[in-house]
């Protein structure tokens, strides 16, 4: 499991200068080889199918109706569950002062630059998203004719993602700017050039790290914040809302918690794939899978309980409603993407997690990682899926379970380019952003330390105040 | 950490050993003052045994009054115990050191008190035998309906008080040696038996860790259970408003780790000042729990706006009736009022800033603030839910509780006091285990001309 000394890849950072911490990253990132170019390109040209998909579908269905749009709502939430809940990867340990998080704070940050597609794939369905007047909307469902709040909820979820988007991007700019001032000593040409703009002046004077750290916790608190609304509004505006009768108050929650997991995942399948294709072993190492496999198990676990805890109350309560619900999102024709779901978040992350020997480990946090995306990927499709498949939005309540929508080649295309659309942005941004964090990393080696206790060399871990 | 004096092991010993091993005056007249309150909701009780529930202010439609809103509190007080100990000792957080056992020692006594509620609630406390196995009357093919959450409860809740009973006995072996070693007479045989030949050789510890590490892991789903259980028992009633709600269950649990963690810091609070414990139970402590206490009533208070304003999203008259009583009619709204302000927008806002955090008198009145609003929330959750007017419902009462019911709730506060004096007496509610450890794990790392505390960490 570990690899050199006894203590694996700690003994190995520790050893290493500042300057030469500084060397590996910045070299890594300024450098950009061919095969990084044929990835950006087939990227590219997925992303560009996902927009053909789009166009397709528009022209075949148009915009004025919500039930042709279910997949594409999937593949916003899906985006808003994992790259958008990236960040909170790096802003939870952070305020915990926790040491391990250091080398992949970046990698977590960075998702948050997928914001930008969430925003392009929210235009069409803002569109074809009905009005909220005269049906269940969390937007005060008896002031909508009356015109208040005005723009219900269109105009809410717009500012609610905008939002989120911008306080992304401030919060991994803000983290990056001593990065940014580091890296523009070396660098040359327009990278010099904006390195010297986005590092606004820093000198690290002791004034310009304290209000780096309250910037950090602000923005850190304020996203944190703005994530949970996003997917409270996603949920019931994409979601339930759509479902006459359902109310669900733990599905807000629940996705906000399969956030929390399905970010934990896609960090850990990033750092995998960074660490190897950048050579990272002793920065990135088994001390953060380890650390963040603890997370996934905990929170797959958590995923489970609340999701029992909503089914328990909607199977007891045997009102036709709830039946229908039931056969809606779970045992009628989303039955295989829902026992997929089940087995994908749940039960193989219990199952392979919960042995010390693959938690402790590269491959099994990551194998496990990639199960729950699929997980999340397919739990996205039930929920929205289903829901945009009611077409009387304003009826009373569900008196009947409609079909199952199987996707068109337009929406697989739209989905495809969704998911590449994401990593585009992310594999771009990781060129210009030091995907380690430079900073956070020369700090946790300041405050670790391998020393003796009797005589078994151990961790010395320093917590300021 | 930056106030950690360096203590000894001897020191360490006298220090927490002292009110098992030379008890105050001040202590027996305590305990006896709570005591006397304890026989005074006994007696309470026993009037009630006596002369039938219609001592206690029960009126259609209300049949749950004080004594269940009482009940829920307690098993949510208990939910800091494991929330505390399990938690923080798998991820090894240096500072729960002082925290845990009193968290434990709080979590048995708050669910054995919660435990009894039922039975008072019930006035013929002998019925409950027909509820165990075995009062089953299989002769007469009358079996239990185990799809009941009534049946659920005692089974998980009988759980939670077996494991962590278990739990506290394991982790307390240890500490037990120490006092077999320094006690005579009876209680040095009783110490004895309960120490189980304990002589601290490396097979030992390593045993005793092994099992700390698995109970812990073990006991964290009980503990889920036994408050999703409790939430199950109003959730799954679909005529109630209010109750019939999705998210009851995980909502139930974090306000019980609201109000738990709360209750573990007013004890540690009392311990502190009343053993002159400043060098164990620290300021960084109390700052440490205030930070965790944050991140857990912010997700409760986002778990209470969703559940509250769900009241309002189906735009259905009786729901909308029922947050219109919450909300607007006496003595609920009053209620209402102080919950909010009790449980999140006072000490919330005030956990935000170190000074507060670090001071021991202000965590204490802040925490206690937090149950008194967190006990106001289980009642406006039972009661005006209760009191809606259902379909069929031919009666139609209020709900004002009697002076037998406010004495029981009074007593149960005693009998969790006296129960943790009654331990402090017997046994040390700081661990002399977990305190030397921390003295040996705790070093310091030089960052150029600041010395900055540190630990060792196993991994």
């Amino acid at each position: 499991m570990h690899n050199g000394g006894p203590h694996g890849h700690h003994v190995d950072l520790l050893v290493r200068t500042p300057a030469k911490v500084n060397d590996e990253v910045l070299g890594w990132t300024m450098r950009t080889s061919p095969k990084y170019w044929l990835l950006v390109s087939a990227l590219a040209g997925v992303t560009l199918l996902g927009f053909l998909g789009f166009i397709i579908k528009a022209g075949d269905d148009g915009l004025d109706s919500h039930l042709p749009w279910g997949y594409l709502a999937a593949g916003l939430a899906f985006v808003l569950t994992t790259s958008l809940s990236a960040p909170l990867v790096a802003i939870a340990p952070r305020l915990a002062k926790a040491h391990w998080s250091r080398p992949i704070s970046r990698i977590a940050e960075i998702w948050s630059v997928a914001g930008l597609l969430v925003l392009l794939i929210m235009i069409p369905l803002l569109v074809s998203l009905p009005s909220a007047d005269d049906r269940n909307t969390m937007w005060f469902y008896n002031k909508i004719a009356e015109g208040w709040p005005p723009g219900a909820p269109h105009l809410y979820i717009a500012l609610t993602l905008i939002f989120l988007f911008i306080n992304g991007m401030g919060l991994l700019w803000a983290s990056a700017i001593p990065d940014f001032a580091t890296a523009r000593e070396d660098a040359t040409g327009w990278r010099r050039v904006w390195y010297v703009r986005l590092s606004l002046g820093w000198v690290g004077t002791k004034r310009q790290w304290r209000a780096l750290r309250a910037g950090l916790g602000v923005l850190g608190a304020f996203y944190f914040m703005f994530l949970v609304f996003a997917h409270t509004v996603v949920s019931f505006d994409f979601g339930q809302s759509l479902v006459p009768g359902q109310r669900d108050s733990i599905l807000p929650t629940w996705q906000a918690l399969g956030g929390i997991q399905s970010a934990l995942a896609l960090i850990i399948v990033s750092a995998f794939v960074i660490r190897a294709a950048g050579g990272f072993k002793d920065y990135i190492g088994v001390n953060q899978f380890w650390s963040m496999a603890k997370l996934m198990l905990a929170s797959s676990l958590l995923w489970m309980y609340f999701w029992w805890s909503g089914f328990i109350v909607l199977w007891y309560g045997k009102t036709p409603l709830q039946q229908n619900l039931l056969q809606l999102m779970w045992f009628g024709p989303y039955r295989t993407i829902f026992i997929m779901t089940l087995l994908m978040s749940f039960a193989v992350p219990l199952l392979i997690l919960m042995w010390n020997g693959a938690r402790k480990s590269v491959i099994g946090p990551t194998i496990v990682a990639l199960f729950i995306l699929t997980g999340a990927f397919l739990d996205k499709i039930r929920i929205y899926v289903s829901s945009y498949s009611i077409e009387d939005v304003n009826a009373h309540t569900l008196d009947y379970v409609p079909a199952g929508v199987t996707p068109e080649s337009a929406d697989i295309m739209m989905l495809m380019g969704v998911v590449s659309g994401a990593i585009l942005l992310f594999a771009l941004a990781l060129k210009f952003i030091p995907i380690i964090n430079l900073w956070e990393t020369r700090e946790g080696m300041l405050l670790q330390e391998i020393r003796p206790l009797k005589r078994l060399p151990l961790k010395v871990l320093a917590k300021p105040e | 950490m930056q106030q950690r004096p360096t203590l000894t092991e001897i020191e360490i010993n006298r220090d927490l050993l002292r009110p098992t091993l030379a008890t105050p005056m001040w202590f027996y007249g305590l305990m006896m003052f709570l005591f006397l309150i304890v026989a005074g909701a006994l007696g309470a009780f026993a009037w009630a045994i006596n002369h039938g529930t219609g001592v206690y202010g029960l009126n259609r439609p209300v049949m749950w009054g004080f004594l269940l809103v009482n009940f829920v509190f307690w098993v949510g007080i208990s939910h800091a115990g494991v929330m505390l100990s399990a938690i923080l000792r798998l991820a090894n957080a240096e500072w729960r050191r002082p925290a845990t056992r009193a968290a434990e020692v709080l979590t048995v006594f708050a669910l054995g008190t919660a435990a009894l509620h039922p039975l008072f609630h019930l006035g013929r406390p002998w019925r409950i035998y027909w509820s165990m196995p075995p009062g089953y009357d299989f002769g007469r093919g009358i079996w239990p309906d185990i799809r009941s959450p009534f049946v659920w409860d005692p089974t998980a809740i009988s759980t939670y008080l077996t494991s962590t009973a278990l739990f506290v006995g394991l982790l307390l072996i240890p500490d037990i040696a120490v006092l077999r070693d320094r006690s005579s007479g009876m209680m040095q045989r009783v110490y004895s038996m309960m120490s189980l030949g304990w002589r601290g050789n490396t097979r030992q510890w390593k045993l005793q860790i092994i099992a700390g590490f698995l109970l812990s892991a073990l006991i964290l789903p009980v503990f889920v259970s036994v408050h999703s259980i409790v939430s199950w028992d109003f959730a799954v009633q679909i005529a109630v408003e209010g109750w019939n709600a999705t998210i009851f269950a995980p909502y139930f649990v974090i306000g019980a780790v609201h109000s738990g963690v709360a209750g573990v810091i007013t004890v540690l609070a009392l311990l502190r000042w009343l053993f002159k414990w400043e060098n164990y139970i620290r300021d960084d402590h109390f700052d440490a729990l205030a930070r965790l206490l944050i991140v857990v009533a912010v997700g409760w208070f986002y778990f209470f706006v969703i559940e509250f304003m769900m009241g309002f999203y189906p735009n259905e008259e009786p729901e909308l009736s029922l947050r219109n009583l919450q909300l607007t009619e006496w003595p609920f709204n009053a209620a209402f009022i102080v919950f909010a302000l009790m449980s999140f927008f006072v000490p919330v806002p005030l956990w935000m800033f170190r000074k507060v955090r670090r001071n021991v008198a202000l965590m204490f009145w802040t925490t206690v603030m937090v149950n008194i609003g967190m006990w106001l929330e289980r009642f406006l959750i039972i009661v005006p839910s209760l009191m809606r007017k259902q379909v069929l419902t031919f009666n139609w009462g209020s709900y004002n509780p009697s002076p037998i019911e406010l004495i029981l709730v009074g007593g149960s506060f005693a009998m969790v006091f006296l129960g943790v004096l009654t331990f402090v007496k017997f046994f040390p509610i700081i661990p002399l285990a977990d305190a030397k450890e921390g003295e040996i794990m705790a070093t310091e790392i030089r960052v150029g001309k600041v010395m900055v505390p540190a630990a060792y960490r196993e991994e």
